[in-house]
């Protein structure tokens, strides 16, 4: 199975391809130019490296947030217009999924995950997940201090606001950092997994994990 | 050429999809209004366009590929609107383009909006260069000199207010709903045009510019002034609508003789963008043209409006004179006509 992994909801971001159960070629986003600019170039730069050509995919999958809005609608519209051509499966991945699925290895026996992601203005994306990072809930956004009440008393800190999570947890609490980012690998892997398993159903279209609401105010809104 | 080009267009609130054939045959053509997303906060809101954006795009796509009875193996390109506008929602119709190209092995066109709009009377009237183009929309007001694909030069423009924001603003304060134009234009049908003495700003000045700013604001000292009735309302639509054919008719005399000069073998005027639909406008300037001995040529209203046709048309264009474009095109909030790559070959 030839599986192609895009994940743009944090900045830079990355693409992989998987071949027969494996990475056979993967590429980094520069931060420095946009991602819409750079992410079908990449691709393609990424498959001529793997000697495969887009006709070859089989599954496609996307990291689909909680993240940068934009970069999570860059990845999406792609795999979104690509399964459009290919008519190949395309499955969405919880970004906070892809995260804690890369700590797994470096739990110690008896903890769980919590993962925190920068989501700016003092407040974080938060989920947590199990020792082989099955999700214990849904991502929520909340302050630093309400994702700091909510790590379980079992459960390792990580992400991106780990550091800034962890003064307002008021207990010793092990971080494991260098685990903020998702990769398109992990996200590649786990799409894999999924499409592998007996009870797998194609829902259509991967859509966007915002979590966050927009921020604007209805006429309404503005008068009061 | 042969077959066909998907077009793209996701710039303001407005997603839509379409297939145009190089003979000018629209095969289909797709819009999604999200008109009721935004209508609560009085004007777009450029995140919540992006979303709805992302949500339909795709199945938009696939009904105007069906409606064409085409697959993705018949095309020719694939064109999408790579600005100017509200970027987010730009960005979801580039990259989805692109990735159809990508995907399809077709090359990739991506398409100024305005062009779009310029080009839009080529394709529903086979206008041949060189045109005059008015160009009047809810974020642009410019006269352009159009002589060939790619090769516009802008003789007048808005140094305020576009002329759809006017009409947006001017029916916000007549206590109207959004979007403005069609509401002031119905409203006025049962107005009279010389209730109110309004401004005409710029009439009469040298060159082709445009403002609506004071117009506006005139409105405003009206409204706060006294209590409208809805005859009041009417005729105070009326008297706006009257002053704003006044102004674009002024506007248009001076740039069709500036035209004239630079180009003698020209006589058309196109109107295009979404204001052209409103009627009244579009009397006013056929009234004046026939005594510059300009023709005016108005793309029928669903090629005026924001649509993916016309998109999918300036791609045609592009791609037979072959203008592409690469896969890391950027998406652009600000794009002048001006600065856009011409045809290498021209008539």
């Amino acid at each position: 199975m030839i599986v192609l992994g895009v994940e743009t909801a944090q900045a830079g971001g990355s693409v992989a391809v998987r071949h027969g159960g494996s990475v056979a070629a993967s590429r980094s986003l520069a931060d420095s130019k946009t991602q819409a600019e750079q992410l079908l170039p990449v691709i393609a730069a990424m498959l001529a490296d793997a000697r495969l050509a887009y006709a070859d995919i089989d599954l496609l999958a996307v990291g689909v947030g909680p993240g940068l809005f934009t970069g999570v609608r860059v990845g999406i519209a792609a795999v979104r217009g690509l399964r459009l051509v290919l008519k190949v499966p395309a499955i969405g991945i919880g970004t906070l999924h892809a995260v804690a699925t890369r700590a797994i290895g470096d739990l110690r026996a008896g903890e769980s995950i919590y993962v925190v992601n920068d989501a700016r203005n003092e407040e974080v994306y938060a989920q947590r997940f199990s020792a082989s990072a099955a999700p214990g809930d849904d991502a929520v956004l909340l302050p630093l201090a309400d994702a700091a009440r909510a790590l379980p008393a079992d459960a390792v800190l990580l992400g991106t606001a780990a550091v800034l999570v962890a003064p307002f947890v008021g207990r010793p609490v092990r971080v494991l950092s260098g685990f903020g980012a998702a990769d398109a690998a992990t996200i590649a892997a786990l799409a894999e997994t999924r499409a592998a398993q007996p009870d797998f159903r194609d829902l259509g279209a991967p859509r966007p994990l915002y979590v966050r609401k927009p921020h604007a105010r209805t006429l309404k809104e503005a008068k009061r | 050429m042969t077959g066909v080009v998907l077009g793209i267009e996701t710039s303001c609130d407005e997603t839509a999809a379409a297939v145009v054939a190089f003979d000018c045959g629209i095969r289909s053509s797709v819009v999604l209004s999200q008109l009721e997303d935004h209508r609560a906060y009085g004007g777009v809101v450029p995140e919540i366009a992006a979303r709805a954006h992302i949500e339909h795009l795709d199945g938009l796509i696939e009904r105007a590929m069906a409606e064409a009875g085409v697959g993705f193996a018949d095309l020719a390109g694939v064109a999408a609107t790579a600005g100017p506008g509200l970027i987010g929602g730009v960005l979801v119709g580039l990259v989805t383009g692109k990735a159809i190209a990508a995907a399809a092995g077709v090359p990739f066109v991506a398409v100024n909006h305005l062009e779009g709009h310029a080009l839009s009377a080529r394709l529903s009237h086979g206008v041949e260069f060189p045109y005059l183009l008015l160009l009047v929309t809810g974020g642009h007001c410019q006269l352009v000199a159009c002589a060939a694909l790619g090769s516009y030069e802008r003789l007048g423009t808005t140094i305020d207010d576009a002329i759809g924001e006017a009409f947006d603003k001017t029916a916000r304060l007549l206590g109207m709903g959004y979007p403005g134009g069609p509401e002031i234009e119905r409203t006025a049908g049962s107005g009279n045009a010389r209730a109110f003495a309004l401004p005409r700003p710029m009439v009469g000045r040298e060159g082709c510019d445009f403002s609506f700013s004071g117009l506006k604001t005139a409105i405003r000292r009206i409204t706060e002034e006294r209590t409208l009735s809805p005859q009041d309302v009417a005729d105070l639509a009326a008297s706006f609508q009257a002053a704003v054919g006044d102004v674009v008719v002024d506007r248009a005399r001076n740039a069709m003789r500036m035209f004239a000069e630079r180009f003698p073998q020209g006589r058309t005027l196109v109107v295009a963008g979404g204001v052209a639909a409103n009627a009244a406008l579009r009397k006013r300037l056929e009234t004046a043209t026939k005594k510059s001995g300009f023709t005016v040529v108005a793309p029928p209203k669903e090629l005026c409006t924001d649509n993916a046709a016309m998109i999918a048309w300036a791609g045609a264009e592009r791609l037979q004179a072959g203008l592409t474009d690469a896969l890391d095109a950027p998406g652009r909030a600000r794009w002048p006509l001006m600065e856009l790559a011409a045809a290498r070959t021209t008539a």
